[in-house]
């Protein structure tokens, strides 16, 4: 057997600065009593270091903004809506329930196509889990016969402006349940980018109809 | 928080040894090198120098190092003593990581070093290391050297580990001490690695010899009950036919055709167990490696039990090397040599306890506490009248048990609805039963379903956490089931921890069990003093005194270990083996 002493200083270094409250620290061992008996916690007595809740801390997830799917948040995801007015735009949409498409169609052009568009807030949101989309949330009729529907979506939007929201549909209910997330959870990393730029990823030239003379608009008139 | 200083122990050993490790056997070491970090000493020792430890064993020295159970091996294989405090940087780098990443990783020493920045090894140059070691020697002065010079080079990567990792784990009274009470699982996995299980070799042997021979008969024995192979070769269309005659419900893949893996057997065998022996027969002809079985010349099953191995901390030992891990009715090699006995303990209903006293749900503690959880739901639910019992309401039993297994792993209604071949309504309406009576623990698995997707840790009674990380995948329902698992997990270290302290031969854990081994006269005792470090275990982990109850089987010379789903196998196997004279 060797032993030797050499000149790797770095754990001498790190004791030192590690080295501060040990005496603060509780504790106690079923060996012979010494003092690093009463100073650290002991492993053969886990009572003392056992801890309460299974829930702890706090993480923030961020994503690149390469995409921007226009869309309802799914039911597996906590989301956040963007309270910047700035990010918020009422405009008319146009689905295409067979082939899950989503345009943004300029109000004169809506006009054209009665019972085909609705109007909506465009609202920037963010999942916990770093995914920027535009949600769609619907806007009070004008007849004042809305849907529950349309009612707890607002609602969970008007929510999802300063809590972290879990929208998820109730069948039985008629209408969206929103679970709300604890207070202390953080906020989501927006990106940096202006919501005009924003509608652009979303839609792009080929999802914004400007005109009467874009494809999807002939094919609907019955022009194509 | 008060971070803990690292000065307060009088010395931090971060250690390696070298050893050689032959399936199945213990390990023969090597050589030793260690580094005493507060006072910057190193120690060598090579094979023929060794005497008694060159440190103290003491509350005051803390001992440290990565898959720390293959170094406490060493110390057994040596004679000496256990540390008392020491730490496995393996279990707390996965303990940080935890749900980083998708999938199964077992981060090596040079990973964990590389994710600091930390200067690690060559990797050339340790598979080269390696070899020299593993080849046995005789090793000359100068590979003797490059050994020691190569294990150091580790020890020194171990140490800068622990520096890059001392915010982590001396952040206060609380990490530290789930650092060392996993650390102090480490050396109770060592001795059970040590001990290993005992295996009928003989009749391993005679399967060895005659698998291939009895196989194409095996198949006709078993295949005459459901008639889906063409000589070796499975056929869908037939299983098919087999399941639509059966009334017997399937999942199905994407594409329309049935699902065949495993998993998806295991889990139609549970509610279908006309389906078992088909799967063992399937898993047998299939996956099963009976060589791969690692069994030492004193006839022991051994293998790292891979401590820390899964996301819930619970051991993840290789399934073909680890005799446990095979085909059930392959578990009836298991066999106590002469004058021994071995005995089976394990948790009841572990998952809904812990569920029951977490939650704080008193519904569900008290349907545990009858004796008969799935029972006592189905009277709290209204599905059957106070004072039903089995016997008399075993159908509303069988209901209720769907239900109540079910939703501890976040089943949906109609996976229910398949599992327990009920109609879907009846489905949902179970589980509407079973949110109204255990209001509680919905609101704490919610509370954990949502902490999980919000990417908040989870932890344990004793600290093991998981968080997801970014871009990883979360499954929502896992979500459910973690804390179940993963405290499950803690008990059955501190149970283990107990037991081999106390000089008891605890042979493995099995998920929610142990197996002991004692002399025939003496298994009594060691069944009690099992039962009651679990029992002592659980009320740790769930507190408030409550206590899993535990259940015992018992099996003593010359009888054997066996599962019940592998009892018939076994012996068609056995049958043929002997008809064809192996």
């Amino acid at each position: 057997m060797t032993t030797e002493h050499n000149t790797h200083n770095a754990a001498a270094e790190t004791a030192e600065t590690a080295e501060s409250n040990a005496s603060n620290q509780s504790g106690g061992s079923r060996n012979t009593g010494t003092v690093a008996s009463t100073t650290l916690p002991d492993p053969f007595d886990p009572s003392q270091f056992a801890v309460n809740g299974s829930v702890m801390g706090e993480i923030g997830v961020t994503k690149e903004l390469v995409a921007c799917p226009v869309r309802k948040p799914n039911k597996q995801e906590f989301v956040r809506i963007n309270p910047d007015s700035a990010y918020h735009l009422r405009a008319c949409i146009l689905e295409l329930k067979d082939e899950r498409e989503t345009y943004l169609v300029m109000p004169d052009v809506a006009a054209m196509l009665p019972g085909e568009t609705r109007t909506v807030d465009l609202r920037l949101a963010a999942s916990r889990q770093g995914a920027i989309f535009i949600w769609p949330v619907p806007v009070p009729r004008i007849d004042g016969r809305d849907s529950p529907w349309s009612t707890s979506a607002r609602t969970a939007a008007a929510i999802a402006e300063q809590k972290w929201v879990r929208v998820i549909a109730n069948m039985a209910q008629g209408a969206y349940d929103v679970y709300p997330a604890p207070a202390a959870v953080g906020s989501p990393s927006w990106p940096n980018k202006s919501m005009r730029d924003i509608l652009a990823v979303a839609f792009g030239e080929a999802f914004t109809v400007r005109d009467a003379g874009h494809p999807v608009i002939k094919r609907l008139l019955g022009l194509a | 928080m008060t971070t803990i200083a690292m000065t307060s122990y009088k010395a931090i050993w971060a250690l390696d040894f070298e050893f050689i490790a032959r399936d199945g056997q213990p390990p023969v070491v090597v050589c030793l090198v260690a580094h005493e970090l507060l006072s910057n000493s190193w120690v060598r020792v090579w094979q023929d120098k060794f005497s008694a430890p060159p440190f103290p064993l003491d509350q005051e020295t803390l001992f440290v190092a990565y898959s720390a159970s293959a170094e406490w091996a060493s110390f057994l294989a040596l004679g000496w003593p256990m540390p008392t405090r020491c730490i496995d940087l393996y279990a707390e780098f996965k303990r940080m990581k935890n749900g980083s990443y998708d999938g199964k990783i077992f981060p090596s020493l040079l990973a964990a070093a590389s994710h600091f920045g930390i200067t690690t090894t060559d990797a050339d140059h340790k598979c080269a290391m390696r070899d020299l070691i593993i080849a046995g020697g005789p090793w000359s002065a100068e590979q003797q050297q490059e050994i020691m010079d190569y294990c150091a080079a580790d020890v020194a990567m171990t140490s800068d580990l622990l520096r890059a990792m001392t915010a982590f784990i001396f952040q206060d009274a609380t990490t530290l001490g789930g650092a060392l009470l996993r650390g102090r699982y480490t050396c109770a996995a060592a001795h059970m690695e040590r001990n290993g299980i005992p295996i009928d070799v003989g009749a391993l042997s005679r399967l060895l010899a005659g698998w291939d021979a009895i196989k194409l008969g095996l198949i006709c024995d078993i295949d005459q009950h459901y008639g889906v192979f063409s000589g070796t070769t499975f056929v869908a269309a037939r299983f098919e036919s087999y399941l639509t005659k059966h009334g017997i419900p399937w999942p199905r893949l994407a594409s329309g055709n049935l699902m065949l893996d495993d998993d998806s057997f295991r889990e139609r065998a549970k509610a279908y167990p006309q389906i078992g022996p088909l799967r063992e027969l399937r898993h047998a002809i299939g996956k099963m490696r009976l060589s791969s079985l690692t069994v030492g010349h004193d006839g022991r099953n051994r293998t790292s039990l891979m401590p820390f191995g899964s996301k819930t901390g619970r051991n993840q030992p290789s399934n073909s090397r680890f005799i446990f891990g095979t085909s059930r009715w392959l578990r009836s090699l298991i066999k106590p040599a002469q004058g021994r006995a071995l005995a089976y303990v394990d948790w009841s209903s572990q998952e809904i306890a812990i569920a029951a006293a977490l939650s704080g749900d008193e519904a569900l503690w008290s349907a545990y506490e009858s004796g008969d959880p799935y029972m006592a739901f189905a009277v709290q639910s209204g599905l059957a009248p106070v004072g039903a019992t089995k016997a008399t309401h075993k159908g509303e039993r069988q209901r209720a048990k769907a239900i109540v297994l079910g939703v501890g792993y976040g089943m949906s209604p109609e996976s229910i609805a398949v599992q327990a071949g009920i109609h879907l309504d009846e489905a949902r309406d179970l589980l509407q039963r079973h949110k109204l009576t255990y209001q509680k623990f919905w609101a704490w698995a919610l509370l954990n379903q949502n902490a999980g997707l919000l990417g908040l840790p989870l932890q344990t009674k004793f600290g093991w956490t998981w968080k997801a990380g970014s871009g990883t995948s979360v499954n929502p329902r896992s979500l459910l089931n973690w804390p179940m698992q993963a405290n499950g997990a803690e008990m059955m270290r501190l149970a283990c921890c107990e037991l081999t302290e106390k000089g008891i031969v605890v042979c493995c854990p099995v998920h929610d069990a142990l197996l002991v081994e004692a002399d025939i006269g003496d298994i009594e005792r060691v069944i009690t003093a099992t039962r009651k470090a679990m029992e002592q275990a659980s009320q740790l982990v769930l507190g408030h005194g409550r206590t899993v109850r535990t259940d015992v089987d018992v099996v003593c010379y010359p009888d054997r270990f066996s599962d019940e789903a592998g009892v018939e196998m076994w012996e068609s196997v056995m049958a043929r083996l002997s008809a064809q004279g192996y």
